[in-house]
């Protein structure tokens, strides 16, 4: 079969962007309610996990060229460990993938589409999903080098008329109960830098590993640079009333005016949100998709992407009647996250190491 | 829920159509048996779902694992 290759940067992009879809609406609500008016300390701390994980994956694909976490799970772990792992590493992906498909519906049933079904949009987006990922990982590699510009420039638009109105004296007092809070918010944080473990499912498309090192730090620097100005603008805006919405972000683009002309731009959100949430559902159920067809043995990954979609639905549904039950589940979901998409690589690479593999290839 | 029955034999209908859209693509029988060990699942799962959708899923069977550690680690 035919290796296609991708450039570091498509792959930098489609990255960023799967890490800010939900960040940036969910994060500030999250966040707050672990770390207060510190988070954005939080969000300066937070990206050296990004920068460890972008690391540790590009040692790891250094150790074992063309392939990838769930393949070399097995050579370094054996057998029945490295398939346990692996298969459990899977399905916290699967999680992972209905929790986003979830806050999808969730935010586009609230806020515009009141009385739609929400089957219609997990079906429509699991189904466009699939299509594109069907075409393959050129495509959507190409899709996301192609919407970030866009994207940065929604968010640009949303976000800077409103730096009048910020104040910055909300911000005080700082460290007011200490650094735990702080802590907290970092490793809240880490829901979402976790997600750049990822990588490994696209590292042996991308030619150089160095390379791809340098554009996996500058995207972890993008979203740490956006983070810290969401939470900057919606504490600066709203001040403690913060912790009372859901989607703070979304609150504040209501106040946004441009030129007292331009005013409801929270359609503009909904655009920026549906971009982003497909691509990072390509991102994920495309590694959903890799990882199982690894993990059964199969070379061909196109016969999976359809059963893997219905998983991928049920998993929106499956034990969440309703939005709160779904919120107050998040604390177990980041424990999750935080084991299998970020301590199991780092123990990954340290097994590796002590058992005397050696990098095979210089660059 | 109004109508389980119209809904499991919507879902049956679609479980068909991408069984006989995705069949001719499996070749050897190593694919058909991955196709159905991720496809028997996500069928019989989404007919479970419509019929309780109440059923205890994933994020409770992590609850006696990981929630002391969610308790210590987070506020909330």
């Amino acid at each position: 079969m035919k290796i296609t290759k991708i450039s570091p940067i498509q792959i930098a992009c489609l990255l960023l962007m799967a890490v800010l879809s939900t960040s940036m609406l969910s994060a500030p609500a999250a966040i707050f309610s672990e770390a207060g008016r510190d988070m954005w300390i939080s969000a300066i701390i937070a990206p050296v996990s990004g920068f460890i994980l972008i690391s540790t994956v590009v040692a790891l694909h250094r150790l074992f060229p063309g392939r990838n976490l769930i393949q070399y799970s097995v050579t370094v772990l054996g057998a029945p460990a490295g398939k346990t792992i692996g298969l459990l590493f899977l399905l916290n992906a699967l999680i992972l993938n209905g929790n986003q498909t979830r806050q999808f519906i969730d935010f586009v049933s609230m806020n515009y589409f009141t009385r739609t079904p929400s089957i219609v949009f997990t079906a429509s987006l699991t189904l466009l999903t699939a299509l594109a990922i069907r075409s393959g990982v050129e495509v959507i590699a190409r899709i996301a080098r192609l919407l970030t510009p866009i994207i940065i420039l929604i968010i640009l638009i949303i976000i800077l008329p409103l730096t009048y109105t910020i104040n910055l004296e909300r911000l005080l007092p700082v460290m007011e109960h200490g650094f735990i809070p702080i802590a907290q918010g970092t490793l809240a944080l880490n829901i979402w830098y976790s997600m750049f473990v990822y990588l490994t499912f696209f590292l042996p498309h991308v030619e150089s590993n160095k390379r791809m090192q340098r554009w996996g730090w500058i995207s972890v620097t993008t979203v740490a640079l956006c983070l810290f100005f969401t939470f900057v603008y919606t504490i600066g805006i709203m001040g403690s009333a913060l912790g009372a919405f859901t989607y703070p972000f979304m609150v504040i683009t209501r106040y946004t005016q441009a030129f007292e002309f331009l005013a409801h731009l929270d359609s503009l959100v909904m655009l920026f949100w549906v971009l982003d949430v497909f691509l990072r559902a390509c991102l994920t159920y495309y590694c959903v998709v890799i990882g199982f067809a690894h993990f059964l043995g199969l070379k061909d990954h196109n016969p999976l992407i359809f059963p893997v979609g219905l998983l991928i639905m049920c998993f929106t549904y499956w034990s969440f009647p309703n939005t709160i039950v779904f919120a107050s589940s998040a604390p177990l979901i980041a424990v999750s996250y935080n084991i299998f998409n970020f301590i199991y690589p780092l123990i990954l690479l340290a097994a590796a190491k002590l058992r005397g593999f050696k990098a095979q290839s210089s660059d | 829920m109004n109508h389980p029955k119209t809904y499991i034999v919507v879902i049956l209908l679609i479980a068909i159509l991408m069984l006989l859209f995705d069949w001719r693509g499996l070749k050897d029988a190593k694919t058909k048996a991955a196709y159905l060990i991720l496809y028997v699942p996500g069928v019989a799962l989404a007919i479970l779902l419509v019929i309780n959708p109440n059923i205890p899923g994933p994020v409770q069977w992590m609850q006696p694992l990981f929630q002391p550690l969610a308790k210590m680690l987070f506020k909330s």
